[in-house]
C-alpha cells in the first residue's frame, strides 16, 4: 500500500507550505491579541502571508523528471499542473498584495482574511495536480468554502453577508450536482482515476454508442459540466455570480474572477482532455454552445452596468466565454490557448481591480460616475487602467489581443470560422461597457468640477501590483513567444498524454 | 541602392521617442513639448526624402526592406518594405503631419497628453504603410485607433462624446472582423508565415472556392469602413465636425488612406478572382459614394460637414478606379486595352489618394481658420471674407478650384485619370461619376460663395488675415497640388513598376 515518500512529496510541497502559512497566519494573529485601538494596522500579516506564497512559488517544481502521478494516483506530477500552480500563486500574490491596504482601511480581520486567501488558493492548486476525480473534488470544495467565507467578511455590510450566502447557497448546489455527475461516471466505468476513465472512454466509444454504460457515461460528463460550469461563471449557470462579485471585498472579486474561474477551467482541461479524449465530439460542441451563450450574454447584459464590480463580474463571464471557445476547439491549439488566456487574464484583470481597489479602499470609484475626471486627477492611474481596459477589449500590443489571437488560431485550425466571427463581434459589444469607464475619465466631466486635487492613495504594493501587472500584460503582446512556449510545453506534458 | 541606415525604423522610430520623451517633461513646459513635437514630426520628412532619392523606381518589389523575426512560433516578423505605391502615401503623410503639428499649436488644453497621442498617432499611420507583415500591419492599423478616440473624445467639440465612440466602434467593428479574416488567410495557406507578399502568392491556390468569397468580404471590411465606403460612412461627418482642425486635417489627408491602401494591398491582390467577380458592385457602390457625397455636401449648413462630404465623394473616385482595376480582365476587352485601362486606373487612384490629402488637408486648415475667428461653421453666420480676410479667402479659392478638378491643380490628373481607366470598363458608372462631378462644382463654388463673397459682415471687421504660422501650414500643400498637377512624372515614375506588377497580380492569368 502507498505510504507517503518524500520523493513524492515534493510535488506537493507549495500546498504544504501555502497550508501552513495559512496556520501560521491564523496562529500569529490569534498571539497578536484583540484588534484595540481603531486605527492598528497589521499590514506584517499580510506580509507574512506573501512571503508564504513565495515560498510556494520557489517549490513549484516547473520541470518534473517525467509526467506521471503520484500519492497513489491521486495527483499528477506535470507541467500542466506546475503551470497552473505557478499561475494561481501569482495571481494571489497579487490579489495579497492589493488586499493589505484595503482589508486595514476596511476594517476586515486580517488574520482571517489572509488564512481563508491561502487555503482557498492550496484548494487550488490541489485541483491544478488533481489526477482522481476525488481530489479534484476536494480541492474545489476547499477553494469554495473558503471563497464563500471570503466574501462575507465585511461583516457590516449587509450586500457582503447577501454575496456571502447567495454564492454558498448556489456552490452548495452546483456541489451537488458536479457530485452526482462525478458518482454517474463512476457508476459507468467504475472509477475515479482520470487515466483509468480515459481507458474505459476509449473502449465504450469504441464499441459504440448504444452500447451499456454510454448514455450513463454521457449523462455524468453533462453533469460535470454543468457543475464546473457554476464555478467557471458559464451561462446559464451564472446568476450568482455579478450579486457575489458585487458584495465581496474587491480584492476578492478579482481573486474569484481570475483564481475561481482558473481553477475551474485547469479542472475543465483536465478531465475532458484526459479522460473524454476519445469522446470529443459530444461534449466540444456543448462547450461551444455554452461558450457563445456565456459571452453574448454577459456582454450584452454587461452594458446595462453602473457599479464597477458588477461591470467588472459580467466582464469576468464574457471571459470564461472565450475561454470556453478555445476549450471547445478541440485543436492541438486548444489547451496552450487556455494556458495563455488565463495567464493573460490574470495580470489584466488584477491590473484592473487594483486601480478599482485603490480607489474603493477610500471609498469611492463603486459607480461609473465616481470615475468622472480620474484622467486629470490621476493620469497615471488613469492611464494604467486604460492599458488594462484596452487589454480586456483584446486591441494589438497588449495580452489580451494575443489570448484573443491563440483563441481564434485554436478555432481555425478545426474549421470553425464562424465563432471567431462571433467572438470578435463580442469583443465589439464589449467596448460599449469598458470603454464608457474610458469614457467617464477622460470625456465626461466631473460633478465635482473643478477636479478635487485630493489625490488617490496608492501605497506601495499596490503600486508593485501595477507595474508587474502592466510589465507583463505588455511583455506578453511584445514577445508572446517566451510565453508560448511555456503554455505549449506544459500542455505537452500533461500525465496521460 | 543598399540603405546605409534603417530609414523606415526611424520613420517610426523617430515620433515613438519623442512620444515618451514628451510624457517626460513637465506638463508646464508647453512651448518646449510644442518645439519638440513639431521637430519629431518634420524629422520623417527628411527621411523620407532620403529614401525617395535612393529608390530605384525600376524595381516593383519591396524596397529599403528591413525583416527580423518577433514571434518566430507563430512566423510573425518584423517586416518593413515601401514601394511606389507605399512611399506615395508614407510621403503625404510625412507632409502633412508636420503641418498638423504646427497646426496644433494653440492647444491649451491638456497639451502634453495631447502631442504626445498625436505622435503616436502618427506613429501609427507610417506603420499602416509601411509593415509588410499581416500582424504587424494590423498592430498598426489598431494603434492609429486609440489615440484618435482620445484627440476627438477630449480635445472635440460639442458632441466629442458621441462622435469619438461611434469612430471607435466603427473602425473597431471593421478591424476586428480584419484580424479574423488575417488569421484564416494564415490557416489556409498553412505557410507559417504573416508575411503580405508570400500569403498573397499563396492564397488563390490555398483558399477553398466555397471560402473565397466570405474572405474577401472579412478582408474588405475593415477598410471600406475606414475609406469611408458608402454606407459604412456615417461615422465620418461626425467626427470631423467634432475633432479640432490638426486631427481632421490628419483623419481626411492620411488616415482615410489606410483604407483604400489596404485594399490595395491586401483585399485585391490576395482574392483577385474575387475582386473581379464582384468589381461590378463595388464600382457601383464607389460610384453612390461620389454623387451621393457631392449632393449630400450640397445641403450642408456647417462648413466642416461639407467638407467632410467632400471626403466621402473623392474617396469613391479611388474605389471606382479600383473596382475598374480589378474588373478589367473580364470586361471583353483586348487585352492590351484591358492592361491599358487597369494600369491608368490603378496608378489614378494612388494619385487620387495623394491628391485628395492635399486639398482636404488644405480645406479642414480653413476651415479651422476661419472657426478659431469667428467660432461658427455655420454658413448663414459667415460670408464676405474676400473683403474681411482676402488673403484666407484667396486660399479658400484655390482650395475650392482645386477641389471641384479644375485643372491646374493634382486633383484633376487623379479624377480624370480614374475615369479614363474605368470608361472602357464601366462605362455607366463613368457617366454617373460625372453627375458627381457637377455636384462637385455645384457644393464648392457655394461653399465659396457663402464663406468668402456677399457682403462683409459687419461683427467680423477688422478680424486678423492669416498669420505667418497658418502661411507656413498652407503654401506646402498648394504647392503640392500644383506640382503634381505640372510634373506629375514625379509620383508617376514610382508608381510605374509596383502598379504594372499589380494590375499583373489581377490579370489572374
Amino acid at each position: 500500500m502507498p505510504v507517503l515518500r518524500a520523493d513524492e512529496l515534493v510535488f506537493i510541497l507549495p500546498e504544504i507550505i501555502l497550508a501552513a502559512t495559512a496556520l501560521l497566519v491564523l496562529l500569529a494573529d490569534a498571539f497578536a491579541g484583540e484588534e484595540r485601538q481603531p486605527g492598528e494596522r497589521r499590514d506584517w500579516i499580510g506580509y507574512l502571508a506573501v512571503a508564504g506564497i513565495v515560498a510556494a512559488m520557489v517549490a513549484v517544481r516547473r520541470e518534473p523528471p517525467e509526467a506521471g502521478t503520484i500519492l497513489a494516483g491521486m495527483v499528477a506530477r506535470d507541467g500542466f499542473a506546475a503551470f497552473f500552480k505557478a499561475v494561481f500563486l501569482i495571481a494571489t500574490a497579487l490579489v495579497a498584495l492589493i488586499s493589505i491596504d484595503y482589508v486595514a482601511r476596511r476594517r476586515i480581520a486580517a488574520g482571517e482574511y489572509f488564512c481563508l486567501l491561502l487555503l482557498a488558493t492550496t484548494g487550488a492548486l490541489f485541483m491544478a495536480g488533481a489526477a482522481s476525480l476525488l481530489t479534484f473534488y476536494v480541492g474545489l470544495e476547499l477553494l469554495s468554502l473558503s471563497s464563500y467565507a471570503l466574501a462575507g467578511l465585511m461583516r457590516e455590510d449587509p450586500r457582503s453577508q447577501e454575496a456571502s450566502l447567495k454564492y454558498f447557497l448556489n456552490g452548495a448546489l452546483s456541489s451537488g450536482i458536479l457530485l452526482f455527475g462525478i458518482s454517474l461516471l463512476y457508476g459507468a466505468t467504475g472509477t475515479f482515476d482520470l487515466m483509468e476513465l480515459a481507458r474505459r472512454v476509449q473502449e465504450l466509444a469504441g464499441a459504440g454508442t448504444n452500447a451499456g454504460p454510454w448514455p450513463l457515461l454521457v449523462l455524468g460528463a453533462a453533469f460535470v459540466i454543468a457543475g464546473l460550469g457554476f464555478k467557471a461563471g458559464a451561462v446559464p449557470f451564472h446568476l450568482w455570480l455579478p450579486d457575489a462579485y458585487q458584495g465581496a471585498p474587491t480584492p476578492i472579486t478579482a481573486y474569484l474572477a481570475v483564481a475561481s474561474e482558473g481553477a475551474a477551467f485547469a479542472a475543465i482541461v483536465r478531465v475532458f482532455f484526459t479522460a473524454f479524449e476519445d469522446a470529443g465530439a459530444v461534449w466540444q460542441t456543448a462547450f461551444l454552445l455554452l461558450a457563445v451563450l456565456t459571452m453574448t450574454v454577459a456582454n450584452v447584459a454587461a452594458l446595462r452596468q453602473v457599479d464597477v464590480k458588477r461591470l467588472m463580474a459580467y466582464s469576468s463571464i464574457a471571459h470564461a466565454g472565450y475561454i470556453l471557445a478555445a476549450v471547445g476547439a478541440g485543436s492541438d491549439l486548444s489547451r496552450p490557448a487556455v494556458l495563455y488566456y488565463v495567464m493573460a487574464y490574470v495580470f489584466m484583470n488584477i491590473g484592473a481591480f487594483a486601480v478599482i481597489t485603490a480607489l474603493q479602499a477610500q471609498g469611492e470609484g463603486e459607480q461609473l460616475r465616481d470615475y468622472a475626471g480620474l484622467g486629470r486627477r490621476e493620469p497615471v492611474l488613469a492611464a494604467l487602467l486604460v492599458l488594462f481596459l484596452v487589454s480586456l477589449i483584446g486591441l494589438p500590443l497588449t495580452a489580451g489581443f494575443m489570448a484573443k489571437v491563440m483563441v481564434f488560431q485554436a478555432l481555425i485550425a478545426d474549421g470553425n470560422y464562424w465563432l471567431p466571427v462571433v467572438i470578435a463581434l463580442n469583443s465589439v459589444v464589449s467596448v460599449g461597457y469598458y470603454y464608457n469607464l474610458v469614457r467617464y475619465m477622460y470625456v465626461v466631466p466631473s460633478e465635482k468640477e473643478p477636479v478635487p486635487d485630493a489625490p488617490v492613495q496608492v501605497p506601495a504594493p499596490v503600486w508593485t501590483v501595477l507595474a508587474v501587472c502592466a510589465f507583463f500584460t505588455l511583455a506578453l503582446a511584445f514577445w508572446p513567444d517566451v510565453f508560448l512556449r511555456w503554455t505549449s510545453v506544459s500542455t505537452l506534458a500533461m500525465a496521460g498524454f | 541602392m543598399s540603405a546605409s541606415l534603417p530609414y523606415l525604423s526611424l520613420i517610426l522610430g523617430v515620433p515613438a521617442l519623442g512620444a515618451l520623451i514628451t510624457m517626460l517633461l513637465p506638463r508646464e513646459a508647453k512651448q518646449a513639448i510644442r518645439v519638440l513635437g513639431t521637430v519629431v514630426l518634420a524629422v520623417p520628412l527628411v527621411l523620407v526624402a532620403a529614401v525617395w532619392a535612393g529608390y530605384d523606381p525600376t524595381v516593383p518589389g519591396p524596397q529599403f526592406v528591413e525583416r527580423y523575426d518577433w514571434i518566430p512560433s507563430l512566423g510573425a516578423q518584423y517586416f518593413l518594405g515601401v514601394d511606389g505605391i507605399s512611399l506615395a502615401l508614407v510621403a503625404l503623410t510625412a507632409l502633412v503631419a508636420p503641418l498638423a503639428a504646427i497646426a496644433s499649436w494653440n492647444i491649451e488644453h491638456r497639451a502634453k497628453e495631447y502631442w504626445v497621442l498625436l505622435q503616436f498617432l502618427v506613429v501609427g499611420i507610417f506603420g499602416v504603410f509601411l509593415a509588410l507583415d499581416y500582424l504587424l500591419f494590423y498592430v498598426f492599423f489598431e494603434l492609429s485607433l486609440i489615440p484618435m478616440y482620445f484627440l476627438i473624445g477630449i480635445w472635440g467639440g460639442p458632441r466629442r462624446d458621441y462622435a469619438a465612440i461611434k469612430f471607435f466602434i466603427y473602425t473597431l467593428v471593421g478591424s476586428i472582423v480584419l484580424i479574423v479574416g488575417i488569421l484564416a488567410l494564415y490557416f489556409l495557406t498553412g505557410a507559417n508565415s504573416f508575411d503580405m507578399i508570400e500569403l498573397a502568392q499563396r492564397a488563390p491556390a490555398a483558399v477553398p472556392e466555397a471560402l473565397k468569397v466570405p474572405l474577401f468580404f472579412l478582408l474588405l471590411a475593415g477598410f471600406a469602413i475606414k475609406t469611408p465606403m458608402w454606407p459604412v460612412h456615417t461615422w465620418l461627418p461626425d467626427a470631423h465636425v467634432e475633432a479640432p482642425t490638426p486631427i481632421s486635417v490628419i483623419l481626411a489627408a492620411v488616415l482615410l488612406k489606410m483604407g483604400t491602401y489596404g485594399m490595395m494591398r491586401i483585399t485585391w491582390p490576395t482574392l483577385p478572382d474575387v475582386a473581379r467577380e464582384l468589381s461590378g458592385v463595388l464600382a457601383a457602390f464607389g460610384v453612390i459614394a461620389i454623387v451621393y457625397g457631392a449632393f449630400t455636401a450640397l445641403g450642408q449648413r456647417d462648413f466642416k460637414r461639407l467638407v467632410a462630404y467632400s471626403s466621402v465623394s473623392q474617396m469613391g473616385f479611388v474605389v471606382l478606379a479600383l473596382a475598374a482595376a480589378a474588373g478589367a480582365p473580364s470586361a471583353g476587352l483586348e487585352p492590351a486595352i484591358a492592361a491599358s485601362a487597369a494600369q491608368a486606373a490603378s496608378s489614378a487612384a494612388v494619385f487620387m489618394m495623394v491628391a485628395h490629402g492635399l486639398a482636404s488637408a488644405l480645406l479642414f486648415l480653413l476651415v479651422g481658420f476661419w472657426y478659431d475667428r469667428t467660432h461658427t461653421r455655420d454658413f448663414d453666420k459667415l460670408g464676405g471674407m474676400f473683403r474681411t480676410t482676402p488673403v484666407g479667402a484667396t486660399f479658400l479659392g484655390i482650395a475650392a478650384f482645386a477641389n471641384l478638378g479644375l485643372p491646374g491643380f493634382s486633383t484633376f490628373i487623379g479624377e480624370f485619370f480614374s475615369l479614363m481607366g474605368t470608361l472602357p470598363v464601366f462605362p455607366v458608372a463613368v457617366y454617373c461619376a460625372l453627375v458627381g462631378l457637377v455636384g462637385a462644382a455645384m457644393y464648392n463654388l457655394t461653399m465659396l460663395q457663402r464663406v468668402a463673397m456677399g457682403r462683409p459682415r459687419p461683427e467680423y471687421e477688422g478680424l486678423p488675415d492669416v498669420t505667418g504660422r497658418e502661411l507656413v501650414t498652407f503654401v506646402p500643400l498648394v504647392a503640392g497640388m500644383l506640382v503634381l498637377f505640372w510634373y506629375p512624372g514625379v509620383l508617376m515614375e514610382i508608381l510605374n513598376a509596383p502598379v504594372t506588377q499589380f494590375v499583373a497580380k489581377l490579370g489572374g492569368m
